[in-house]
């Protein structure tokens, strides 16, 4: 089997499993990526020379929207506490729809913690992108202390994930995960999203080179409590 | 070890009433029927161990401290097999109080160890536990500010699906009965008796059992086992936990035989007068029989009762049965829930590559992915179906859609489903069939308990003289001693009941020292690794009590130094643990709590040795846990996991 999949009811005895590559999944995971950097990038004022029109900005800001994509429980449980500041009745629904799907188990692509923290090498998805002309990832930015990899979106990249869409509507709901995602990431750099995610113990607790575990069991009791209060 | 053999030996039931009647002299059939009629039965084989294990504790209270008073509360979720710790960087932060909770929540019995300050303090404490699978809940509420021992409400209440059902809601002092009746009847554990100087039989339950599970905090009981020392205490533990074969009848025979006779020491003076006494009440009492024409109805209830008793017993046992069949089919429902978790995220995985396959496919390379260079500027040579890179043949748009990998794998997938469908409708079964069991067995057991107050209500002044009458006479008959003038029937009895005894222990008594070596060896072994210095003996007698020899002289366990007797006392623990495992009779309930471990000066090494051995032995025997009070140490770091631990640092409390 090539896919990881933990949805353990009790995280605490969830055995954490060393790391093995994935093979088979390079298009999955290259669309996913294209939808990632389309969806999560700036329109530029002024197109570059080459044609690019948008910007999509760090390399770890990348890593951790992605987390959230692959990770349906961790991403639920940002929404909850969207929720929580916003009083935002619907969002409740959509994650109470997250589960409904069984998405937190579904949709898992489990992602190993490294030094950084949740990373998988991109490389080849990036170069499989700029070669069919959607994506450029550009040199190494430094902004004062902060050193960062950005991307450059091209036109054609939009035109290409609206096709793919009309073509295989399944596709869409990728697109709408990234909106999804947005919604809790839009306002936050790379880096605290990533604070975000240390919060959580199963995170930071995972020891290098294993999987970071599933938080399904303690959000579904969030949620249920938190709809409970709301009736 | 030759385990096999003597278990060969000793589930010869046929050959052991056989013994029994020779050694009587009373015939076979008269054996059964004997056996029979005081509740013994050939018990060669032992119930299986049931885990229990703790899920949960919740409390809440006001604190009345010299500075101020302060609302408190502590809640600790998610607990469940494995090692646990509550920490503190310093002494008198509550590590005891907490664990002190779990044992009077595990006894039924409050506020037991709770210190009279954080009993005080306390409003409200919620416990909840799991026996396998069943999960259930003691709860407790009282007045914060209350310090008297008996002031409060209880409850005890059962998970059955999603419903909590209450089994015992009143007073604080009747919640330990309760508790007690619940742990015997789901552990299959049979109750100790004993019998008083004074004649009196009176009986170890719950409490002394339980007992064992906890160990530290007393460290003046001399006890190697639970507690107490009296009546054979630790020996008897030691046989329910390693799980004896035959262990239950001996229990049987041994208590038919004190019931019978009460107390056998002989009183000479003054006889003549008892029996006076005697006869006068045995006239008093047929006086009353002939006045009374309800005797005869009362009789016939009692009847009813003993038949009502016997259905209630059948109806218990099916619901066990039925209640082990649910849980094994819950068991199978979860494993196979997690595959099909596991097979619908592969489908899923499969069929976002064929379409994200589909839509790249119909796409051209633009630029070089090695040295970047554009093929719009930079034409290539290439026939369109090849690689314009590789130049290799250009799979098919249709050929990839038909996706062998995910086609095999949505075919698995409606097979575990298929599976999935059918355990679900074999739990959804056995919970009716379960459903049905309880609820006739509730209104057996109703209808027995108004049986009994029916007996009460209408017993009237001289039905409560002919019952005061009866005791007497029957106290008059103990007074006068089996031997004086037994009648027939109870001399046979007795032989029988001699026989039977002494079979039995013939048949345990070398499975039993075996064991007991195995105890004792496993015991010096680990005291040793635990810092005990200089051990080259250690034997554990009949008795159950352990001798030791130290440093070249005789000692025993009740001699050792407070430090020595934690270590030895930890050691036995695991013992048993590990020789029942090895033995495969075992009947631990995989529970230990074990508060400050590493007091009593207790060094690094030697501690570090003692949590890699718990950890191990637990680990080993699967479904274990383990609850550890404890300065926080260092060596803790490797053994217990972060997620497990609660710990107060700097002079922070834990509550």
């Amino acid at each position: 089997m090539t896919e990881h999949n933990t949805y353990p009811t009790d995280i605490t005895s969830a055995p954490s499993h060393l790391a093995a590559p994935e093979f088979g999944m390079r298009h999955r995971d290259a669309l996913r990526l294209l939808f990632i950097l389309a969806g999560g990038s700036q329109a530029l004022e002024h197109p570059t020379e080459d044609g690019a029109t948008h910007l999509f900005r760090s390399e770890k800001r990348l890593m951790a929207i992605d987390f959230l994509v692959r990770y349906p429980d961790y991403l639920a449980d940002s929404l909850l506490d969207l929720y929580e500041t916003s009083d935002d009745k619907d969002l409740l629904a959509v994650v109470e729809r997250i589960f409904a799907n069984e998405e937190p188990s579904v949709r898992l692509i489990s992602m190993v913690r490294w030094h950084f923290g949740a990373y998988q090498k991109i490389e080849t998805a990036l170069s499989c992108l700029h070669a069919y002309g959607f994506v450029r990832p550009m040199k190494l930015v430094i902004d004062g202390e902060n050193k960062r990899y950005d991307y450059h979106i091209y036109p054609k990249a939009f035109s290409f994930l609206r096709t793919a869409i009309a073509e295989v509507p399944d596709l869409g709901w990728y697109e709408n995960r990234v909106q999804l995602v947005m919604k809790v990431a839009s306002a936050k750099s790379g880096s605290e999203l990533k604070n975000w995610q240390y919060e959580h113990d199963e995170y930071s607790n995972t020891p290098q080179g294993s999987f970071i575990p599933s938080i399904a069991g303690k959000v579904k009791v969030r949620l249920d409590e938190l709809k409970r209060a709301h009736k | 070890m030759n385990t096999q053999v003597t278990a060969m030996k000793l589930a010869d039931e046929f050959t052991w009433i056989d013994g029994i009647s020779k050694t009587s002299n009373v015939d076979r059939s008269a054996v059964e029927d004997i056996l029979r009629r005081h509740g013994i039965r050939a018990q060669a084989t032992v119930p299986r161990a049931r885990k229990v294990a703790f899920t949960s504790i919740s409390f809440s209270g006001e604190k009345e401290e010299i500075a101020s008073h302060a609302e408190f509360q502590f809640n600790w979720q998610g607990l469940g097999p494995g090692l646990w710790a509550v920490m503190s960087d310093v002494n008198n932060r509550g590590k005891s109080s907490i664990l002190n909770i779990l044992k009077a929540a595990l006894q039924g019995d409050f506020p037991n160890n709770i210190k009279p300050d954080i009993w005080r303090w306390l409003s409200k404490i919620d416990v909840d536990l799991r026996i396998d699978l069943i999960n259930y809940r003691v709860s407790v509420e009282k007045q914060s500010g209350d310090q008297s021992t008996n002031a409060g409400q209880a409850k005890l209440s059962r998970q059955l699906e999603d419903d909590w059902t209450t089994l015992y809601e009143g007073d604080l002092p009747g919640l330990k009965g309760h508790v007690e009746d619940l742990f015997m009847e789901e552990l299959g554990f049979t109750k100790i008796y004993a019998v008083n100087d004074s004649g009196t039989l009176y009986e170890h339950s719950w409490p002394a059992v339980a007992s064992a599970l906890f160990i530290g905090g007393n460290t003046e009981s001399k006890a190697i086992f639970g507690e107490l020392v009296v009546d054979g205490l630790p020996l008897r533990l030691l046989q329910l936990y390693i799980g004896l074969p035959w262990i239950s009848t001996l229990t049987a025979i041994t208590t038919a035989k004190k019931i019978l006779a009460p107390t056998s020491r002989p009183f000479s003076d003054p006889l003549v007068t008892v029996r006076k006494h005697l006869k006068t009440v045995e006239e008093e009492i047929a006086a009353i029989r002939s006045k009374v024409p309800s005797a005869v109805e009362r009789v016939d209830l009692r009847h009813h009762m003993t038949m009502l008793d016997t259905q209630l017993a059948e109806k218990q046992a099916k619901v066990g049965v039925t209640r082990e069949a649910l849980q094994l089919s819950i068991e199978a429902l979860d494993r196979i829930r997690a595959e099909q978790a596991a097979q619908a995220c592969l489908v899923q995985a499969l069929s976002d590559e064929r379409d994200a396959g589909y839509v790249f496919r119909n796409l051209r390379p633009e630029r070089c992915p090695a040295c970047e260079a554009d093929f719009r500027i930079h034409p290539v040579q290439h026939k369109d179906e090849n690689c314009i890179l590789c130049k290799s043949a250009l799979t098919h748009t249709d050929e990839v859609v038909s996706d062998d990998r995910l086609q095999a794998a949505a075919h698995d997938l409606e097979d575990i489903n298929n599976v999935l469908k059918g355990e679900e409708s074999k739990v959804s079964v056995a919970r009716r069939e379960l459903n049905k069991l309880t609820t006739a067995r509730d209104a057996l057991s109703s209808e027995l308990e108004a049986a009994q107050n029916e007996l009460r209500e209408n017993s009237d002044d001289s039905e409560l003289r002919f019952a005061e009458l009866n005791a007497t006479a029957k106290e008059l008959k103990a007074l006068l001693g089996s031997s004086d003038s037994p009648d027939l029937k109870t001399r046979q009895d007795k032989a029988v009941l001699d026989a039977a005894e002494k079979q039995t222990r013939e048949l345990i008594d070398g499975l039993q020292t075996e064991i007991l070596n195995d105890v004792a060896d496993a015991i010096m072994r680990l005291s040793t690794t635990f810092g005990v210095r200089n051990l080259t003996e250690a034997t554990l007698n009949g008795q159950g009590h352990l001798k030791l020899i130290q440093g070249g002289a005789d000692t025993s366990f009740s001699k050792l130094t407070k430090g020595e007797r934690l270590r030895v006392k930890i050691a036995a623990a695991l013992a048993v643990v590990e020789v029942a495992r090895a033995r495969g009779l075992g009947r631990h309930p995989g529970l230990l709590i074990l508060d400050s471990p590493g007091a009593e000066e207790v060094v690094d090494s030697d501690f570090h040795e003692m949590l890699a051995n718990v950890s191990r032995v637990a680990q080993e025997m699967g479904g274990v846990q383990v609850l550890i009070g404890t300065i926080y140490r260092k060596e803790l770091e490797e053994v217990v996991p972060h997620l497990n631990r609660r710990h107060a640092q700097g002079d922070a409390p834990l509550f």
